[in-house]
């Protein structure tokens, strides 16, 4: 056991910093060669906290999502959810009905700022759950565009008779694994954006002066940063976890949504804080512990919110996928090799 | 990164399992959960164990231990405490020992620490200096042949009933000198001029169920009365006491008991709900996959520590995992027992529900935000070690 970064993982991180810098080149390459490797999920998640910390917004945890699922990275889009609640393989956003095609609507993050396929979860004609991949040009489909409050840009895709002719049927088609794997996905891109929050904020508290003090030596402040520091490392010690077990099982599981459920509420309660500690300049509009705010905001509402985690771990221990014992996952009945309990 | 057992553990737990199968009765466990090291059914049990070589597992073969790894030592806690035993590790005073003690206090102590032939109890608060350690007021002054004299009393001293010893702080310098007038003693609890009074606590009375994990049935003042203590029963230097102290505390601290303690009651509730038709309510779900969640941080940032080595987690790794697991178990017994309604409430004997279980982790639960100087100084410890806020920056 060895919970640290390896030195070539944390060689990746720096490189993935300044890639990242780069713009969409220097994502590409690094997710490329995440992809590459034996542990591609545990190095890609290690990327989405570096873009989290960057300010990068879903778009990023999308595209890592499906190259992690699809193995390659193909510009997508993921249309895995309306646009409320529930999240989950319960609730796709399109179903087959009555050999019609498929119908319905759901936001669909981007993957690209190119055109690109996009890749949805639906229910076919017998009712079960199943991934799709089409064209976003087909004709079926419509979209509009939905400004979130990060300012990202989300669309709301319908769908109207799409043949199930049409669709491209992904490699590994287990939308569950797809849904997983995007829920974990902005939890590690969330993670980054706490750290960051987190790291402005305790350099503005050494820094600023009232009462003849930094603000870093009154006591409230000092708690307020060790309650950061925790929750961020809590939140980044779950989601690593969970590409962990990626890299070693076939999916991450229920470790998707412990990880998700903690990041949607301490890691928005993190850049919250991070934001009250500013001041008056953590409300104006481009500051960037104010921006990372408003993505750690978004995220927690898109690839399931709260509850929605909170019933999917529900589900998974009491209804028999993992035993009511809190264990390290591989004493869990998620592995097979090694099931001890 | 890593986050899985070696393998060289994975037949340690069957071993384990198999062991308790064969040798842990019912009659026994509840003898052994009461913790009363002097019990004849006890000590024969802990032999037992002992014999296996899984108590003080991680600890040096030349002071009694097994020279094995600080995993090996943290999987048999984990399969212990599983059936609420506390196994494993080498002993209360051990880690400060063989920190700051001489050689012979080592050759001396530590094997009969890990054999319970000594078992010590820590005096380290008063009734003014628990989280403030540097306050001690207990007075150790010493006399031209080299012994000391001890005056003063210490106050929710656990372990009292079976104690053979005292890890002990008195001041030996100035009020003045705070944290720099401290020094340790190893005292042996027959000494003339010592007298202990057990103290009433939250769960003397009705006392608390076995696998209640919070609280202490029994605390204990102990007062100290012109007591003779030998020179060689000092640890470390003469006023060298919160060195003794501080750098030891967190060596204690990489065991998976206090997450494993604090997720008891959420491991429980889950039980529960997947006995019922429906699973639970909506409410009850959504309080279960916010315990769940939380309670897995509890679990990784407890192996975080353990992954940095015994004794490597001291800067403010180990304080984390004590803020976050007293705060969780005191949320969750919380959320828990709203959920249960009135029943949660009654304690032992009623004869209804638990038999008192969710009450007095109720009643105990906050005593966990006590812990290793208190939550107010554990986030103190991080912001200075993790993120160099200091009270004057």
């Amino acid at each position: 056991m060895d919970m640290a970064l390896f030195s070539a993982e944390r060689s990746y991180c720096e490189e993935a910093r300044s890639a990242l810098a780069r713009g969409e080149a220097g994502l590409a390459e690094m997710l490329a060669r995440a992809l590459a490797t034996a542990d591609a999920p545990i190095l890609a998640g290690l990327l989405l906290e570096e873009a989290g910390a960057a300010g990068a917004d879903l778009t990023v945890a999308a595209r890592v999502a499906a190259a992690i699922w699809q193995g390659v990275d193909q510009p997508v889009t993921l249309a895995l959810q309306g646009e409320r609640n529930p999240w989950g393989i319960a609730a796709t956003p399109f179903t087959a009905e009555n050999g019609q095609g498929l119908n319905g609507a759901a936001l669909a993050v981007p993957g690209s700022s190119a055109p690109c396929d996009i890749v949805f979860a639906y229910r076919d004609a017998d009712g079960r759950p199943s991934a799709g991949r089409i064209a976003a040009d087909h004709p079926a489909l419509s979209s509009s565009d939905l400004i979130c409050a990060d300012r990202s840009r989300l669309h709301l895709v319908h769908m109207q008779a799409l043949p199930l002719t049409d669709l491209a049927k992904p490699a590994t088609a287990q939308p569950e694994q797809l849904l997983d794997l995007a829920a974990l996905c902005a939890a590690a891109l969330m993670t980054g954006f706490a750290r960051q929050a987190m790291t402005l904020a305790v350099a503005h508290a050494k820094d600023r002066r009232l009462f003849g003090r930094t603000l870093g030596e009154f006591q409230v402040t000092r708690h307020l940063a060790a309650d950061m520091l925790m929750d961020v490392e809590a939140s980044t010690l779950l989601a690593r976890e969970a590409f962990w077990a990626t890299a070693r099982y076939a999916g991450p599981g229920h470790l998707a949504a412990q990880a998700k459920l903690v990041a949607n509420t301490r890691c928005v309660g993190i850049c919250r804080t991070a934001q009250q500690m500013l001041g008056g300049a953590g409300f104006v509009h481009g500051n960037r512990v104010h921006d990372l705010y408003r993505r750690a905001l978004t995220a927690s509402l898109i690839f399931g919110t709260t509850p929605d985690h909170a019933h999917r771990l529900a589900d998974a221990v009491t209804g028999g996928e993992v035993q009511p014992r809190m264990t390290a996952p591989m004493l869990s009945t998620l592995s097979t090799e090694e099931v001890l309990l | 990164m890593d986050f899985s057992y070696a393998p060289r553990t994975h037949g340690l737990r069957s071993d384990i399992r198999a062991f308790l199968a064969l040798h842990l009765t019912d009659d026994l466990l509840p003898v052994l959960q009461a913790g009363q090291a002097g019990d004849p059914a006890f000590r024969a049990f802990h032999d037992l164990v002992l014999a296996q070589g899984w108590v003080a597992a991680s600890w040096p073969v030349a002071y009694g231990g097994q020279g094995q790894d600080a995993e090996t030592q943290y999987v048999i806690e984990e399969e212990f405490w599983r059936r609420g035993l506390r196994v494993g590790g080498a002993g209360t005073a051990a880690a400060q020992i063989l920190q700051s003690g001489t050689e012979a206090q080592r050759q001396h102590f530590i094997p009969r620490i890990i054999r319970r032939d000594y078992r010590f109890a820590p005096a380290l608060t008063e009734a003014i200096a628990g989280t403030d350690l540097a306050g001690v007021a207990c007075r150790a002054q010493r006399r031209a042949s080299g012994d000391y004299v001890l005056n003063g009393e210490k106050t929710y001293v656990s372990g009292v009933g079976s104690a053979t010893h005292f890890l002990l702080v008195a001041r030996t310098g100035t009020p003045a000198d705070r944290a720099r007038g401290l020094t340790v003693f190893l005292v042996d609890k027959s000494l003339p001029g010592i007298t202990t009074h057990p103290m009433a606590t939250v769960q003397t009375e009705p006392r608390a169920p076995a696998g209640t994990v919070f609280g202490q049935s029994r605390l204990d003042r102990v007062v100290f009365e012109d007591c003779t203590i030998p020179l060689d029963c000092r640890l470390g230097d003469e006023n060298g006491g919160w060195g003794v102290i501080a750098n030891s505390s967190a060596h204690e601290r990489a065991t998976p008991r206090t997450w494993m303690a604090a997720v008891a009651r959420t491991e429980e509730f889950a039980a529960r709900l997947a006995a019922k038709p429906d699973r639970g309510s909506a409410e009850e779900r959504l309080a279960l996959g916010q315990l769940w969640a939380e309670g897995q941080a509890a679990r990784l940032l407890a192996m975080r520590c353990l992954s940095l080595g015994r004794g490597g987690a001291g800067g403010g790794e180990a304080a984390m995992e004590c803020i976050w697991t007293a705060e969780y178990v005191i949320r969750a017994t919380e959320q828990i027992a709203q959920l249960e309604g009135p029943s949660a409430q009654l304690l032992d004997g009623t004869g209804i529900g638990d038999g008192g279980l969710l009450a007095h982790s109720l009643l105990g639960a906050p005593q966990t935000a006590t812990h290793h100087g208190g939550t107010r100084a554990l986030r103190d410890q991080i912001a200075a070690r993790c993120l160099n806020l200091k009270e004057r920056c």
